[in-house]
């Protein structure tokens, strides 16, 4: 449910994919897991690659999950990303861009198919990562 | 068969990651489409050059030589644009570094990316006639009208006339030659055909 208290470890696995509100919510827990409670952290793997690790702001389970923040693709495919579930607008800059991130954690929720992990959320809720905003070293003045 | 929500993003999720595996695959395909392009670009000047070549067409009698040169410069322009649009038709002329997506998103922009291929294509069909049909009417004109026959050319010639030379075309003058205004007759004691006259 969007409107549960989080973390919560007993929470139900579900699909909220599509659904403003729960995208809107699920994208201001992971930033602010990210840039103020830091229990979700990007680490640079090199070139565009990173690694989001930590625990997830619905469950409070570990999770992690590889981010690549540039993509090769046909040019007349670019789009960007407005702040609604429309995209319309472009990146503000090259260190900007959109995922799923989904939470991966082992620990049993009711509802979850036996090879299938996470508690559900993040799938079909795009969030927006900055990397001059979300790195660790952002925060401490020297973005990388 | 209809998906859930659930099932829809878990096969859009299923292509980003088919779309960040294959970023080699992808560029690979836009170097190839360039070179289509170019080969394309290249040939297209052999087939515009109508069925006996730019030469045939230099001889055409007036005022054909005219129309098939304006032809061969309209078919060209249209067969290098229907090539063009083909190209972009194929969506892989340009690829550059972007940020990343998420699934939903590409889901919408595979979309719109393939409503904007067959608009191209459309456009691509449209010139592609014109380029055909102007070839194919060009090369009939060329079968049917062909090559404008040789014009006579008047001789020079130096006439030695009475002990004088002179020099100029040979005309006609009451119903015999003359060079000059000088009939040439039993007075003449040569006459010798040159270039030009000095």
């Amino acid at each position: 449910m969007a409107g549960a208290v989080w973390p919560n470890g007993e929470a139900l696995f579900e699909f909220v994919g599509g659904q403003p509100d729960a995208r809107e919510r699920w994208e201001n827990a992971v930033v602010q897991a990210l840039d103020d409670l830091h229990s979700l952290q990007l680490t640079p793997q090199g070139g565009d690659y990173y690694d989001l690790i930590g625990t997830c702001p619905r469950c409070g389970h570990h999770m992690k999950q590889s981010l690549e923040f540039s993509t090769l693709r046909a040019k007349d495919m670019i789009v960007g990303i407005a702040s609604d579930s429309t995209p319309t607008t472009t990146f503000q800059s090259a260190r900007e861009a959109a995922f799923d991130i989904v939470c991966s954690c082992r620990e049993p929720h009711d509802g979850r198919d036996a090879d299938t992990l996470g508690c559900g959320w993040g799938r079909g809720l795009r969030v927006t990562l900055n990397l001059d905003r979300d790195l660790p070293s952002a925060s401490a003045g020297s973005p990388t | 068969m209809a998906l859930t929500p659930e099932q829809e993003w878990n096969y859009w999720d299923s292509q980003l990651t088919d779309l960040r595996h294959n970023q080699l695959k992808t560029v690979q395909s836009a170097a190839a489409a360039w070179s289509k392009l170019f080969a394309a670009l290249l040939a297209i000047f052999g087939t515009v050059a109508f069925a006996g070549g730019l030469t045939t067409i230099d001889k055409l009698p007036s005022p054909w030589d005219v129309v098939a040169k304006v032809g061969t410069l309209i078919a060209a322009a249209a067969a290098i644009a229907a090539t063009y649009m083909a190209a972009r038709a194929s969506d892989t002329l340009s690829v550059s570094d972007r940020p990343a997506i998420d699934a939903l998103t590409l889901r919408q922009a595979v979309s719109d990316a393939a409503h904007e291929s067959v608009h191209w294509l459309s456009l691509a069909k449209i010139a592609g006639a014109i380029a055909v049909g102007i070839v194919l009417a060009g090369s009939g004109l060329i079968v049917v009208v062909g090559e404008a026959g040789d014009t006579p050319t008047v001789p020079t010639v130096v006439a030695v006339v009475d002990g004088h030379a002179y020099c100029g075309k040979l005309k006609k003058l009451d119903g015999a030659l003359a060079v000059r205004g000088h009939e040439l007759n039993r007075s003449v004691t040569a006459v010798t055909p040159v270039a030009d006259c000095p």
